[in-house]
C-alpha cells in the first residue's frame, strides 16, 4: 500500500512542478535580495536614518530570509496541495473505488496517504533549505550569520552566529519546520477529506491558511492568536538565537502538533465514516 | 478492522489533547523581573520618566499633573539617580516647584516647550549645565553632567514624536550621529515612542512600523540598549521608554523599568540604570 | 465453501433514500454460490446504487444487506477478501502500467505478490498482455475497461461483481469475456453480479435475473421465467379482414401484426375455438402458436406494466 502511493506520488508531476516552483522562487528571491541589497545601501533610500550597511548581507542571511519566505508562503501551499490530492482526488478519480474495493481498512489507507504526504512535505522542506542554503554560500557568498530586528520578525535586538554555529541551526530547522509543516498538511486532510473536488479542497485549505496567517499577524486579533497554528508555525525561528529559550521552542512545538493531530483525528473520523457517493 | 480504526481515532485524539496541554501548560517565557539593586561605588545611576498621564475623554494624554508633583519628587529621592529625565512636565512652574519639592542637593535643566509641556533634567552628586546641542531642542535637552571625581557625560534626553515616524527616524537619527561624533562619554535616553517587541507586536508591518524597526537598528548598531529583554514600560504593555549608553565608555551593571512607582494617570514607569565606567 | 458459508448475496427489505428521492424501495434477491445474477434495469432505476451498496460505499437507509453474512459497510474489510468489483467507469491510477496495477491491487491488504504467470494470464484473458507495460494514462476507454476487469480477476473472488463489464470491448473480447465468466462460475463455483442494460449479454450468461425501475423491483427469477411471462398467442387466418370482424365480433383484443398475423394474450382462444370462429365468419386458420417473446420486449412489457401500476 505504502509502496503503491509512494510510487504514484513519485510518477506524478506534483513533486517536479513543487521543485521547479521552489528553484523559481528562490532565484526571485536572489534578485530580490541584490535589488533591495542595493538600493538600501547605495543612498538611494527615501529616510536617511537606516541601519541597513553591506557587511551584514550574506549567504546565510539570503539562506534564510528565502527559506522563511518559502516556508510561510510556497511550502504550505504544497502541503495543502498534497493534501487535497491525497483525498479529495483520489475521491474525484475514483481510484478510492479501486482501493476500497480491496480488503483494506479505512484507517491503514488513510494513514498511509498521511505518511507520503508528509513524507513528500518533508522532502520539499529539505530541497528548499538545500537550495536556499546551496544558493546562498555558493552565489552570496560564506560567512557568519547576523541578525537584526526587521519585518521578517527573526529577533528584537541583534543576534550573532558564527557561520558553524549558525550552520548547525539551519540543520536543525529542518525536523523543526517539518514540524510546523504537518499542521498545514492535516489541515488540508481535513478539509479534504469532507470535499470530492480536490480543487476545492486545495483552493479552502490554501485560504483559510492565508486567512488564519494573515488573523495571527494583526495586533487586532491578538487574544485570537494563541488558538491559531498558523501564529506558531515559524517557531523554528528561536533556533536562530544566540541562546535558544527551549521551553518556549518546545511548547510552540507542542501546540503544533496538537493542532496536526486534532485535524488529523477529525480527518480520519470524517475519512472512516462517510460514504462513496 | 473497523475496531482498529477507531482506535486510532481516540488515540489521535487523546494524544492531541496531551500535545495541548503540554503546549499551554509549560510556562510562557517571562524575562525575570528587574529588581534595583544596592548601587556600587562609582556606578552612575541614569534615569528617564515620561511622567504625563493616560488623559481622560477627548484629551489624549497630558503633562504632568500639579497634585502629582510631590509624589514624582518622592520617587526620585528614592530610586536616587545621579542623572534623570523627565518629560512632560508641564510649562510654566511646575519644574521648579519639583525641583524645591526634590530639596537641597538638586540641580536642574529644562529644555524648550511643545505645546504646554517639556523636558526636564535632574542632577545630584555633579554638575549640570544644559549644551546648545541641536536644533531640535523643543524634543530632545541636551546636558553636560559632570559627576563628582568622574569625567563629564553628554546625555540627550529625548521625548520623541508619538504621531510620526518618519518625525521620530529624522530626530532620533539626527541626535545618535552628533552624540557618536561627539567625543566622550555619551547616553540617549528618553521616550521613544516606538515599541520593538516583536513576539508581543506582530502587526503586519505598516511603513510606520518598518521605519521605526530602522531607526532602532541605526541606534542599537551605535549603542548598547541598556534596558533589552527587561519588559514593557508602558501601558498597554509596550517597551516605549530607552536607555542607550555608548561603548565601551559605559557597562550595564543593572537596568530595567521599575514597577509601581506611577501615580494617578500615569502610564509610563520609570527606566533606569546603574552604569559602571 | 462448506455448506455452512453463508450466501454470498443477501438482500432482504434493503432502502436507500438520497434526501428525499428514493433510490432503492425495499430490495429483496439472493446468490447462491455458482450463479451469474443480471441486474438490469433503465438509467436511473437503481442499479449502481446496489451496487455501490454491495460494496460498501454506501449504508442502507433499511432492510438487511449481508455479503457472505457480513455487513460491507461495517465489515467492508473482510468483505473484500472474498469479493472483486468492477465498477463503470473504469477508475485507474494514471501513474502505473497494466502489469503494476495487477500487482499492486493484489497486495493490498496483506494479499501476496501474484506470480507473473497469473498476471499474465489475467491480462491475457482481457486482450491486454500485449500491453502489459504501456501507462494506462495513454490507454483507450475499451482498454481501461478490459483493464478495469482483468484487476477484478486478481487474486481470484467467490463473488465477482462487474457494472457494465461489456462497455467500450469489441465483439470479440466479449465473447471471450462471457467464456470466462462461465468458467469462473462452471469451474470454480464463483458468484458473479453484472449489471448490464444489454440484453442479449443478460440473455446469453445468467442464470437470475433482478429487473430494477425507479428503486423497485420489476422482476425476480430466471431468464425463462421472465420470457414465459411474456407469452402470446398468435393466430394467422386466409382471410384477415374477415378474420378481424370474427375476432372484434367476440371482444377479443386482438392486435394486427406486420407480419399479418394478429397476436392475443395466452389463453383468449383454444385451437378448436379459433378454428370455428374463423370457419363461422367464412375464413379458414391457417397458424395457432404460442410465441415466446425476445427477453427484451418480454422486459420492455415488464416494465411498461410496472409504468402503469405505479
Amino acid at each position: 500500500m505504502l509502496r503503491l502511493e509512494l510510487t504514484r506520488l513519485v510518477r506524478s508531476n506534483r513533486p517536479l512542478l513543487a521543485v521547479l516552483s521552489l528553484a523559481l522562487f528562490l532565484g526571485l528571491m536572489l534578485l530580490g535580495f541584490y535589488t533591495y541589497a542595493k538600493t538600501e545601501t547605495g543612498g538611494d533610500v527615501e529616510f536617511r536614518y537606516t541601519f541597513e550597511n553591506a557587511s551584514y548581507f550574506n549567504g546565510l542571511t539570503f539562506a534564510l530570509y528565502a527559506f522563511y519566505f518559502g516556508f510561510l508562503l510556497v511550502l504550505p501551499i504544497f502541503a495543502a496541495t498534497e493534501g487535497g490530492a491525497q483525498l479529495a482526488g483520489d475521491s474525484a478519480s475514483g481510484a478510492f473505488r479501486l482501493l476500497l474495493a480491496r480488503p483494506v481498512g479505512r484507517a491503514r489507507l488513510f494513514m498511509t496517504k498521511v505518511a507520503v504526504a508528509f513524507a513528500s512535505t518533508i522532502v520539499l522542506c529539505a530541497v528548499l533549505l538545500a537550495f536556499a542554503l546551496g544558493l546562498g554560500l555558493l552565489g552570496v557568498g560564506f560567512g557568519d550569520l547576523d541578525l537584526y530586528p526587521g519585518v521578517l520578525q527573526m529577533t528584537d535586538h541583534h543576534q550573532h552566529l558564527d557561520q558553524a554555529v549558525a550552520l548547525e541551526r539551519f540543520a536543525m530547522v529542518l525536523p523543526a519546520a517539518s514540524l510546523a509543516l504537518f499542521a498545514p498538511l492535516s489541515f488540508a486532510f481535513l478539509i479534504s477529506a469532507w470535499s470530492k473536488s480536490p480543487v476545492n479542497a486545495v483552493g479552502t485549505s490554501v485560504a483559510v491558511y492565508l486567512v488564519l496567517y494573515v488573523i495571527a499577524e494583526i495586533h487586532f486579533f491578538e487574544a485570537l492568536r494563541p488558538w491559531l497554528f498558523t501564529s506558531h508555525m515559524a517557531y523554528w525561528r528561536e533556533l536562530f538565537r544566540e541562546e535558544v529559550n527551549w521551553t518556549t521552542f518546545f511548547r510552540d512545538a507542542a501546540k503544533l502538533s496538537g493542532f496536526s493531530l486534532l485535524f488529523l483525528a477529525l480527518a480520519l473520523h470524517r475519512f472512516r465514516t462517510r460514504e462513496e457517493l | 478492522m473497523r475496531a482498529r480504526g477507531a482506535l486510532l481515532e481516540l488515540a489521535l485524539f487523546v494524544a492531541a489533547a496531551l500535545l495541548f496541554a503540554l503546549g499551554f501548560g509549560l510556562p510562557e517565557f517571562t524575562p525575570p523581573a528587574f529588581e534595583l539593586g544596592p548601587r556600587a561605588p562609582g556606578d552612575v545611576r541614569v534615569m528617564t520618566w515620561n511622567v504625563g498621564g493616560s488623559g481622560s475623554g477627548d484629551e489624549w494624554g497630558g503633562p504632568l499633573r500639579d497634585e502629582h508633583v510631590a509624589h514624582v519628587a518622592e520617587v526620585l529621592r528614592e530610586l536616587d539617580p545621579d542623572l534623570c529625565f523627565l518629560q512632560e512636565v508641564r510649562m510654566g512652574l511646575q519644574a521648579e516647584h519639583l525641583l524645591t519639592a526634590l530639596g537641597p542637593g538638586w540641580q536642574m535643566e529644562v529644555s524648550g516647550s511643545t505645546g504646554n509641556r517639556r523636558l526636564v533634567a535632574f542632577a545630584q552628586r555633579g554638575s549640570l549645565r544644559s549644551l546648545d546641542f541641536d536644533d531640535r531642542s523643543r524634543r530632545a535637552l541636551t546636558v553636560r553632567y559632570e559627576p563628582n571625581g568622574g569625567a563629564p557625560i553628554t546625555a540627550v534626553g529625548l521625548h520623541a514624536d508619538a504621531a510620526s515616524a518618519q518625525r521620530r527616524n529624522e530626530d532620533i537619527g539626527a541626535l545618535a550621529t552628533a552624540l557618536v561624533d561627539r567625543a566622550g562619554d555619551t547616553i540617549l535616553l528618553g521616550d521613544f515612542n516606538f515599541d520593538l517587541d516583536l513576539g508581543k507586536r506582530r502587526d503586519l508591518f505598516t511603513d510606520d512600523e518598518y521605519l521605526d524597526v530602522e531607526t532602532y537598528n541605526f541606534i542599537a548598531t551605535r549603542f548598547l540598549d541598556a534596558t533589552l529583554g527587561t519588559g514593557s514600560t508602558a501601558e498597554p504593555d509596550r517597551r516605549l521608554d530607552y536607555i542607550f549608553v555608548r561603548q565601551p565608555a559605559f557597562e550595564v551593571r543593572t537596568a530595567g523599568p521599575i514597577k509601581n512607582r506611577r501615580f494617578g494617570d500615569m502610564d509610563h514607569d520609570p527606566v533606569l540604570a546603574d552604569l559602571t565606567r | 465453501m462448506t455448506s455452512v458459508d453463508p450466501l454470498p448475496i443477501q438482500l432482504a427489505g434493503v432502502v436507500r433514500k438520497f434526501a428525499t428521492r428514493v433510490a432503492l424501495d425495499g430490495i429483496d434477491f439472493e446468490l447462491e454460490p455458482g450463479r451469474i445474477a443480471g441486474l438490469v434495469g433503465p438509467n436511473g432505476s437503481g442499479k449502481t446504487t446496489l451496487l455501490k451498496l454491495l460494496a460498501g460505499f454506501l449504508k442502507p437507509d433499511a432492510g438487511t444487506l449481508r455479503v457472505f453474512g457480513q455487513d460491507p459497510f461495517r465489515e467492508r474489510a473482510d468483505v473484500m477478501r472474498r469479493v472483486r468489483f468492477a465498477f463503470a467507469p473504469p477508475a485507474l491510477f494514471e501513474e502505473l502500467n497494466a502489469r503494476e496495477h495487477l500487482v499492486y491491487l493484489a497486495k493490498i491488504g496483506g494479499g501476496s505478490t501474484p506470480s507473473r504467470a497469473e498476471v499474465d494470464e489475467a491480462l491475457q484473458t482481457v486482450g491486454l498482455a500485449r500491453r502489459a507495460s504501456e501507462p494506462v494514462r495513454a490507454f483507450s476507454f475499451g482498454m481501461r475497461q478490459r483493464l478495469g476487469l482483468a484487476q477484478a480477476l486478481l487474486p481470484r473472488p467467490d463473488l465477482l461483481i462487474l457494472d457494465e463489464p461489456t462497455d467500450g470491448l469489441d465483439p470479440l473480447a466479449v465473447l471471450e469475456l462471457r467464456e470466462v465468466l462461465r468458467k469462473l462460475r462452471d469451474e470454480h463455483g464463483i458468484a458473479v453480479v453484472l449489471s448490464s442494460h444489454l440484453l442479449i449479454e443478460v440473455e446469453q450468461l445468467v442464470d437470475d435475473m433482478l429487473v430494477l425501475q425507479e428503486g423497485r423491483t420489476v422482476f425476480r427469477g430466471t431468464p425463462s421465467e421472465l420470457r414465459r411471462g411474456g407469452e402470446r398467442l398468435v393466430l394467422e387466418a386466409e382471410d384477415r379482414g374477415l378474420a378481424r370482424e370474427a375476432l372484434s365480433a367476440r371482444d377479443l383484443r386482438a392486435e394486427l401484426r406486420s407480419d399479418g398475423r394478429f397476436e392475443l394474450e395466452v389463453g383468449a382462444l383454444t385451437l378448436d375455438e379459433a378454428a370455428a370462429l374463423l370457419a363461422s365468419s367464412g375464413t379458414k386458420l391457417v397458424g395457432f402458436q404460442i410465441e415466446q417473446p425476445s427477453l427484451e420486449s418480454a422486459l420492455l412489457s415488464k416494465l411498461r406494466e410496472s409504468e402503469s401500476q405505479a
